[in-house]
C-alpha cells in the first residue's frame, strides 16, 4: 500500500525560461491539440459539443505554444502525460463516437451519455495535466520492455492457437488454423516464461506439461467447457 | 426479530440441503452447498496466502469454473474466496512478513513481530478468532439490514438510483489512495469505456470502431483481468527476487494466553463495528477497514509505543475489520444492486451470468439464494477456522513455490477464463491491451479500482439518467427537489469538499499511507 502511493506532491513555482526546450513536452499537446481538430470537425461548430472541442483544441495548442516559448520546466511528469493521454483517451471517445445521435428534445441520444462522460474526463484530465506543471513529483519509473512484451505476446500466442483466427483485410485473407488447447496452453506458458530473468527451463517445461494436463483435467473433463483439445487439423491427415 | 431468524433458518436450510450426487459406485446424498462454500473458502486462502494474486483477479479467473454450478452454488463459492482471502493474507503477513493481500498490510506490522518473539501462535490464533467473530456479527448485520433497505430501494425512483450511483462513486474517489482528481478522472474513464457497445434503446453500435467484437460492449472481466491480473504480473516481474524469509521456527502453542484474549476482545470489537461500517459504504472495502482500525487502536491505546513491537492489539482489530468489512460490502449488492468494489463489481458479473439481475428485487424473487449466501457466509467462517488452524504448516509450505512458475500459470489459467466466457480470442487480446493500460496506469500514479468500479456502474447510471431526465421531460432539478436523491447528492458534495479540504486531506493521507 504504502510503496504504491507517492507522498503528497509539494507545492511549487512553475519555472519558466533558462531551461532547456523539451520537445516531448511540447510536441505531445500539439499532437492531441491536431487530434482535437480532428475531432472536431465532425460536429457542429455552433453545438455546445462543437465549441468544447475548439476550446479544448486551442487550449492545447496554447499549452504547446506556452512550453516552446517560455521553455516551461515540466517538474511532474507522472501527472503532466498521464493527463495529457487521458486527454487523448476522451478525445478518441468523442472521436469514434462523433457519428452518434445526441439530444432530441429532453431525450437522450445514443451518443448523449458517452459524451458528457468523454467531456468530464477531458476536464479532469486537464485539471491533472496542469497539476503536472505546477506540482512536483516523483519522476516517471522506467518502463520494463521484457515483462509486458512477453506477457502479451504469451496471452496474444494463446488467443491465436486456441480457436483458429481468420484476418480479412482489404480481401487478402490470412487463415490462422486451430491448435487447441494443449499447444495453447504450452505455448503460452513457455512465452511468458521469457519475460522473467529467473525462469530456469527444465523446471518450467515440466511445469508447463504439469499445468497443461490439470487444464485438460479441471476445464475439459470436470466442466465439460467446449474446448478444441488437439490440433485436428494436423492429425487429420 | 422473528423475521429474521425465520430467515436465517431458511437460509442455513439451504446450505444443508442434500442434493444427490452420482459417484459413480453409489449415488450419495451430499449437502452441496456446503462443498462449495468450502472449496471457495479453501481457494480463497490459498490465494490470500500467495502473494501477487488478489482476490479481483483469482475471482475473474474462476467465474468459467462456475458455469456448470447452480447459481447459488457458484455465488457461495464466490463469496467464500472473497473472505477466505482475508483468513489466507494474514497467516503469511504473521508468518513471513509478506501482505498475501492489500488488506493484511497492516498486520505485518505487529503480527511479524509477534512470531519473532515467538508468539507466531497467539497472533494467528487471535487473527482466526477475531475474523470470527467478525464474520459471525457481520452475518447478522447483513441478515438484518437486507430486509429494511430493500424495502427502502423499492421506493427509489431513477433519479434516486443515479444519485446513489453518484455518492458510490464520491466515496470511491474519497477513499482511494492518491490524488481525488485523479481518482475523478478515472472513474469517468471508466464510465465512458462502458459506453461502448450497442446502445440500449435505439441498438446502435457506440464507440465500435466498426469491429463486430464490440458490438456487445467490452466484458468487465476483460477490464478487470487485464487492470488488475496481467498489470499487477507485469508490476511484480520488474521487482528483482525477494528474498523470503520464511520463518522456521516450529508454531508452538497455538493458544493465546488470558492476558492476550483480555487484551484483544475490545479490539476485536471495536474493529468488527468499524469494519462493518466501512464496508457498507460504498466505495471502501476491506483494504481501508483494516488500516482505519490499526489506526483507531493505536489512537485508543494507552500505551501506543508497543505498536509496531508486536501489540496484539494491532492484530486483532485490522484483521477483526477487514472480515467484517468483506463481509458487510455485500449489503449495497445484495439490497440495492449497487457494487461498492471492485471485487462486488465481479459478482454483479458472476451473478448476471447465472441470470440474476442484481437488486432489490433479488430477495423476493429468489429468498433462497439471498438467504443461502447469507447463511453461507457464517458456514463459511466456521470451516475456516477450524481449517486453517491445523493447515498453517501446509500454507507456508506453499509459499515456497517460486513466482517464476506462479505467474506462468495464472497467466495460462487468466486466458483459459477470459477465453471461456463468450469463446472469444478477441477478449483475449483486449486483456493484454489492458494489462499494458494497467501497467502505465500504475507508472503514473492512477488507481485502476475506481476506473473498474465507473465501467461497472456505467451502464447503469446511464439507463436511470436517461430514465429521470426522460420522467421529468429533461428538467435537470429533478435530482436536486426529490428530497432522497437531493440529500444523497449533497452528501457527494459535502463528502468531497471535505475530502478536498487541506486539513483533512492531509489526515486521508496518513490513513491511506501510514
Amino acid at each position: 500500500m504504502s510503496d504504491t502511493t507517492q507522498p503528497a506532491s509539494r507545492q511549487r513555482k512553475l519555472t519558466t525560461g533558462h531551461h532547456t526546450l523539451d520537445w516531448w513536452a511540447a510536441g505531445t499537446p500539439l499532437l492531441l491539440a491536431l487530434f482535437a481538430a480532428e475531432s472536431a470537425r465532425h460536429f457542429d461548430p455552433a453545438s455546445g459539443i462543437g465549441i468544447f472541442q475548439w476550446v479544448l483544441c486551442a487550449a492545447l495548442a496554447g499549452l504547446a505554444v506556452v512550453i516552446i516559448a517560455l521553455r516551461v520546466d515540466v517538474t511532474n511528469h507522472r501527472d503532466y502525460y498521464g493527463g495529457l493521454a487521458l486527454i487523448g483517451l476522451a478525445l478518441l471517445g468523442l472521436w469514434a463516437g462523433s457519428d452518434l445521435a445526441g439530444m432530441r428534445g429532453f431525450s437522450f441520444g445514443a451518443g448523449t451519455a458517452p459524451r458528457l462522460f468523454a467531456c468530464g474526463l477531458a476536464i479532469t484530465a486537464a485539471i491533472v495535466t496542469v497539476t503536472g506543471l505546477v506540482t512536483e513529483g516523483e519522476p516517471l519509473g522506467k518502463y520494463a520492455v521484457r515483462g509486458p512484451f512477453f506477457v502479451c505476446l504469451g496471452v496474444t500466442a494463446f488467443a491465436l492457437l486456441i480457436r483458429g483466427v481468420v484476418f480479412d483485410w482489404n480481401g487478402a485473407t490470412i487463415k490462422f488454423p486451430a491448435f487447441g488447447l494443449v499447444i495453447a496452453s504450452l505455448a503460452t506458458f513457455l512465452i511468458s516464461a521469457f519475460a522473467s530473468r529467473e525462469t530456469r527451463w527444465v523446471e518450467s517445461i515440466i511445469t508447463s506439461v504439469g499445468l497443461t494436463a490439470f487444464c485438460w483435467f479441471l476445464f475439459v473433463w470436470m466442466l465439460g467447457l467446449p474446448f478444441q483439445i488437439w490440433p485436428t487439423f494436423l492429425l487429420a491427415r | 426479530m422473528y423475521d429474521l431468524f425465520s430467515n436465517l433458518a431458511m437460509g442455513f436450510g439451504v446450505v444443508f440441503q442434500l442434493a444427490p450426487v452420482d459417484l459413480g459406485f453409489a449415488i450419495v446424498p451430499i449437502p452441496m452447498n456446503v462443498v462449495y462454500c468450502l472449496l471457495g473458502a479453501l481457494v480463497g486462502t490459498l490465494i490470500g496466502v500467495l502473494p501477487g494474486v488478489g482476490s479481483v483477479a483469482t475471482i475473474a479467473m474462476l467465474l468459467p469454473i462456475t458455469f456448470g454450478l447452480p447459481p447459488t452454488g457458484a455465488l457461495i463459492m464466490l463469496a467464500g474466496i472473497y473472505y477466505g482471502a482475508q483468513y489466507g493474507g494474514s497467516t503469511t503477513s504473521i508468518l513471513v512478513n509478506i501482505p498475501g493481500e492489500a488488506t493484511s498490510v497492516v498486520t505485518t506490522l505487529d503480527g511479524h513481530q509477534m512470531a519473532r518473539q515467538g508468539r507466531a501462535g497467539p497472533a494467528l490464533s487471535i487473527a482466526a478468532i477475531g475474523s470470527f467473530a467478525a464474520g459471525c456479527f457481520a452475518t447478522i448485520l447483513v441478515a438484518a439490514l437486507g430486509a429494511p433497505l430493500t424495502a427502502m430501494a423499492l421506493k427509489f425512483g431513477p433519479a434516486e438510483y443515479f444519485s446513489l450511483m453518484v455518492l458510490g462513486l464520491i466515496f470511491a474517489v474519497v477513499l482511494a489512495a492518491g490524488s481525488l482528481v485523479k481518482a475523478i478522472a478515472m472513474i469517468l474513464a471508466g464510465l465512458m469505456m462502458s459506453m461502448v457497445g450497442s446502445d440500449l434503446e435505439s441498438g446502435v453500435g457506440r464507440m465500435t470502431f466498426g469491429l463486430a467484437e464490440f458490438a456487445d460492449g467490452i466484458g468487465f472481466v476483460v477490464v478487470a483481468m487485464g487492470v488488475f491480473g496481467f498489470a499487477e504480473i507485469v508490476r511484480n516481474l520488474e521487482a528483482t527476487a525477494e528474498s523470503r524469509d520464511i520463518l522456521h521456527a516450529k508454531i508452538t502453542g497455538l493458544m493465546p494466553t488470558k492476558a492476550d484474549l483480555k487484551a484483544s476482545a475490545p479490539a476485536i470489537i471495536r474493529g468488527t463495528l468499524l469494519g462493518s461500517i466501512i464496508g457498507i459504504l460504498p466505495g471502501a472495502g476491506a483494504v481501508i477497514a483494516s488500516f482505519a482500525a490499526y489506526t483507531l487502536e493505536k489512537r485508543v491505546s494507552k500505551h501506543p509505543e508497543r505498536f509496531g513491537k508486536g501489540a496484539i492489539e494491532g492484530v486483532a482489530g485490522p484483521e477483526s475489520a477487514n472480515n467484517a468489512a468483506a463481509q458487510t460490502s455485500f449489503i449495497p449488492l445484495l439490497t440495492l444492486g449497487i457494487p461498492p468494489n471492485a471485487v462486488m463489481a465481479l459478482m454483479v458479473g458472476a451473478m448476471t451470468i447465472h441470470g440474476i439481475v442484481p437488486g432489490p428485487q433479488v430477495m423476493t424473487k429468489a429468498p433462497d439464494l439471498f438467504w443461502g449466501m447469507i447463511a453461507s457466509m457464517w458456514v463459511g467462517n466456521l470451516m475456516l477456522i477450524v481449517i486453517n488452524l491445523p493447515l498453517v504448516g501446509i500454507w507456508v509450505w506453499l509459499l515456497r513455490v517460486p513466482y517464476r512458475l506462479l505467474y506462468t500459470s495464472i497467466l495460462v489459467f487468466c486466458a483459459i477464463g477470459i477465453f471461456s466466457i463468450n469463446n472469444s480470442s478477441f477478449d483475449v487480446v483486449l486483456a493484454a491491451g489492458f494489462g499494458v493500460f494497467g501497467y502505465w496506469l500504475i507508472k503514473h500514479s492512477f488507481e485502476p479500482a475506481p476506473m473498474l468500479l465507473g465501467f461497472v456502474l456505467g451502464p447503469l447510471m446511464e439507463e436511470n439518467l436517461r430514465r429521470a431526465m426522460l420522467i421529468a421531460r429533461g428538467d435537470v432539478s429533478v435530482f436536486f427537489t426529490r428530497p432522497i436523491s437531493g440529500g444523497l447528492l449533497l452528501l457527494s458534495a459535502v463528502l468531497l469538499i471535505l475530502a478536498a479540504l487541506p486539513a483533512l486531506r492531509k489526515k486521508r493521507a496518513v490513513l491511506v499511507e501510514d
